[in-house]
């Protein structure tokens, strides 16, 4: 594996990114290098504040105002580019290195039509590829979304972004960021924000391209599932340095450094976790929910309407974990937020312990509130800023009645349980680490003592390693405690990992019911087959 | 499986002490210049109606020296008006009523913006309407002209001055309020209040109202300055509490001598200038200070 810089379209020379000065770390990327030939696809991976996406940002000459290259060189196919003048920098991207973005739902212009925004690409650089004529333009427009897979080209042209899905948007990207046929392509967790199967359909579609015109991709990821799928060489990064380089298979079977090891360690298994044995005792029943959405419509116009709850009847037994599983837009949530009441469902029964709560009224609901509780997707998102980590933990107990100090109390043995210093209770939620907060908002919904736990998505914001532990603590607590608990969680291999029973939901429905061997291993629904088939790294 | 277990329940240190509060606030505020210059003359005006029963102990209506003193006479470094009043001793004076009116007018203002704000933006639907309504009712005629009518219906006094002052400014603040209360109700922090069991009162008070805290603040020393100015045209017009000097009477009664005596008029006029220059400039650092990841991008 010798670099060949013969070949190389794209080299990468101990390049070092400074950042401002202040901040916790001097510098974003520390003397990377790393080596890039035509048709071959290099992974850089890396948890968040790896320094991953400053070093893409730094080889598209992209990199935001305080932070600048410190040292090392970027050449695309010779040319240093750190040397050459905006203009010319300008005239390179584009047409010799294009990048393609995380975010389809913000890359894009919502006031511009797709086929305007990719003849944009076109038109910045007509002199060299004569494009000229407008027509000419639309002709090269319409091959190109033709060639992305999507639907219908000739209507699609004049639509606008917003009618367009995630994975749609993702493919114009991609057209537009193709349409000079560069030598580089940079891919920036492109497939992060889309659904599973969405995300596969778009990494084929990026090794075709690549195959077809030689592309050198470079993709930066943090999932080793992306990896597995697509990769021919293998960058790892942390605190911005490149711990370890190498093909893909030697990556991923005989990791060298200890960082790699404990990442690939890390990643969820499809391994479903041996059954337990449960009680016969229900906890929860939710029979005959529905919730309507009404999307668009105002005020002369009907709008359309979403079922995101369409009886998805299921049963929970005391100590079980059920796994809600689905993509965007399946209602797992809606659920979540429906057996909470904190959504209104139109009809339907939750009975908890035998009551029924849609029957109860918002004071005859809150003793119900002690005894079910919820953690939240995004814990940066779900705990108070302005608010101390102690009042955040002892809210729920004080608002039901327990004295000061005996919540002050409860509060450092939670702070403790979650694995957190007791003596953090006077700092606030900005001092802490995703993965901390995670856990304060896990204790916040343990201070009440309840008998069950809605997660929705716990995990899914944290990186890899840290998700493993919050999931090992969730785990752990739900056996000390004897808890029973919904998970809700798009990533199969998660549910497989610590869910009694699966559900598999969508539209609103659940299309599959059962342990988590046969509903992963031997699937009966065509939708759940095609889920499982898309999980990334799956055939390895 | 226990190994994976302890160490899920092993401590991990949180990050070392970061930011602190107070002091930090202080730096990020001292980083703009101007606001620290509005700062120093705010203070200054706030000493000076302080201490304006001390510096001059006489009531400023009285007449103490020859009529039309040119400024830098002995004893009258402002000059006197009209009737031999002393200029400065009325500014001083002056200074008392403009602050204390541009503070009450702007807290009562903010107590009727925040409630109304905060019900519409937490409860939506009908009553958000029926609120907004209103709140544009109050807002399509235009604050002064209200303002006088307002005082000249329950007659020109301090108390009724601030309220008609307050009851102009206030649909800001619930515009303001009601929008930052909207995004805040669906964030995840209170739908896990809710979930905890809390009330919708606590809700508003202990989880949603203190987000709103730093707009409301530099919003707040704006409408201060603005109050000022609201009080100096009402007094202007003769519509000022007949007891009290004030800023704008002094530039009422020397409008028709302004060619006589210049003075009459523009030391006031400078006075509100600078005190509402002042406030401005306070209010923009606050801003800087509060949000201090706008203020960066400058």
């Amino acid at each position: 594996m010798t670099p060949d810089p013969g070949h190389a379209v794209l080299e990468v020379d101990d390049l070092t990114i400074a950042l401002p000065a202040g901040g916790d770390r001097t510098h974003a990327v520390e003397r990377a290098s790393l080596v890039l030939r035509p048709r071959e696809t290099l992974c850089v991976v890396g948890e968040s504040g790896s320094g991953k996406s400053m070093l893409a940002l730094a080889l598209m000459g992209l990199l935001p105002k305080g932070v600048t290259v410190a040292g090392g060189a970027v050449r695309l196919e010779g040319i240093d580019i750190l040397k050459l003048r905006a203009e010319a920098m300008r005239d390179l991207r584009g047409r010799r290195i294009a990048m393609i973005f995380q975010e389809p739902m913000t890359a894009l212009n919502p006031i511009m039509t797709v086929g305007r925004q990719i003849a944009e690409v076109l038109e910045s650089h007509r002199d060299e590829h004569g494009v000229g004529t407008g027509a000419e333009r639309r002709r090269r427009v319409l091959t190109l979304l033709d060639s992305v897979g999507l639907p219908d080209p000739d209507q699609l042209i004049d639509s606008y972004p917003f009618r367009l899905s995630g994975g749609q948007r993702q493919r114009v990207m991609i057209a537009a960021a193709l349409a000079l046929e560069p030598a580089v392509l940079i891919g920036d967790e492109p497939t992060t924000a889309l659904d599973v199967t969405t995300q596969m359909q778009i990494l084929l579609l990026i090794k075709r391209l690549q195959a077809e015109r030689d592309t050198g991709v470079l993709l930066i990821t943090h999932d080793f599932g992306v990896v597995a799928e697509v990769a021919d060489r293998v960058a790892v990064m942390q605190h911005g340095r490149i711990v370890e380089t190498g093909p893909v298979d030697q990556i991923l079977a005989r990791p060298a450094h200890p960082y790699t090891k404990s990442l690939i360690a890390a990643v969820p298994k499809l391994a479903p976790r041996a059954a337990r044995p449960l009680g016969e005792a229900i906890v929860l029943e939710a029979a005959g929910l529905t919730k309507t959405y009404r999307r668009g419509g105002r005020l002369f116009s009907r709008g359309s309407l979403v079922k995101a709850l369409d009886r998805p009847d299921f049963r929970l037994r005391r100590g079980e974990t059920l796994g809600v599983v689905g993509e965007s837009g399946s209602g797992k949530s809606t659920l979540a937020r429906c057996l909470l009441r904190l959504l209104e469902p139109e009809e339907g029964a939750i009975r908890f312990a035998g009551t029924d709560l849609m029957a109860l009224g918002s004071r005859a609901l809150k003793p119900f509130r002690k005894r079910v509780q919820m953690v939240f997707q995004d814990p940066f998102a779900s705990l108070n800023p302005r608010r101390r980590i102690g009042d955040i933990i002892a809210a729920g107990p004080r608002l039901h009645g327990t004295p000061k100090h005996e919540a002050r109390a409860r509060t450092r043995e939670l702070l403790a349980l979650v694995g957190l210093d007791p003596a953090v209770t006077d700092r606030f939620p900005h001092e802490f680490s995703g993965g901390q907060r995670q856990r304060i908002a896990i204790a916040r919904a343990l201070a009440l003592e309840p008998e069950l736990l809605i997660a929705d998505e716990p995990v899914s914001a944290l990186d890899v390693s840290v998700q493993a532990q919050v999931l090992a603590l969730l785990d752990a607590l739900r056996q000390r405690l004897g808890l029973s608990m919904v998970f809700i969680t798009h990533d199969l291999r998660i549910a497989g990992q610590i869910c009694d029973t699966i559900a598999v939901m969508r539209h609103g429905r659940i299309v599959e019911y059962g342990p988590p061997d046969q509903v992963l291993m031997t699937p009966q629904n065509a939708y759940t087959q095609e889920l499982v088939a898309s999980i990334p790294g799956g055939r390895r | 499986m226990s190994d994976t277990v302890d160490a899920a329940l092993r401590a991990d240190a949180p990050p070392a002490a970061p930011l602190g509060g107070l002091r930090d606030f202080v730096r990020r505020y001292a980083r703009n210049r101007g606001a620290v210059a509005g700062a120093v003359v705010l203070f200054g005006v706030l000493v000076l109606a302080a201490t304006a029963p001390l510096l001059y102990p006489a009531s400023p209506w009285q007449m103490t020296g020859a009529p039309f003193l040119h400024p830098f006479s002995p004893g009258f470094p402002l000059g006197t008006d009209s009737l031999g009043r002393d200029i400065a001793a009325g500014i001083a004076h002056g200074a008392r009523v403009s602050l204390l009116v541009g503070s009450v007018s702007t807290v009562v203002a903010i107590v009727i913006g925040v409630t109304l704000g905060a019900v519409a933006g937490y409860h939506g639907g009908v009553i958000d309407d029926a609120i907004m309504r209103f709140t544009e009712f109050f807002q399509t005629i235009p604050g002064f002209v209200l303002a006088v009518v307002l005082v000249a219906i329950f007659h020109p006094t301090i108390t009724s001055i601030v309220i008609a002052i307050g009851i102009v400014s206030w649909p800001s603040v619930t515009r303001l309020v009601r929008g930052q209360v909207l995004s805040l109700r669906s964030r995840e922090f209170v739908v896990a209040s809710v979930a905890l069991g809390a009330g919708t009162l606590r809700i508003i008070f202990t989880e949603i109202l203190p987000n709103t805290l730093s707009p409301i603040i530099v919003l707040a020393s704006l409408m201060v300055a603005s109050a000022i100015l609201l009080e100096s045209a009402l007094s202007f017009l003769g519509l000022g509490d007949p007891n009290l000097m004030s800023w704008g009477y002094m530039i009422g009664a020397g409008r028709s001598l302004l060619r006589l005596a210049w003075w009459m008029a523009v030391f006031p006029g400078v006075a509100i200038l600078l005190t509402v220059l002042a406030l401005n400039l306070v209010g923009e650092g606050l801003n800087d200070a509060l949000n201090p990841r706008l203020a960066r991008r400058r």
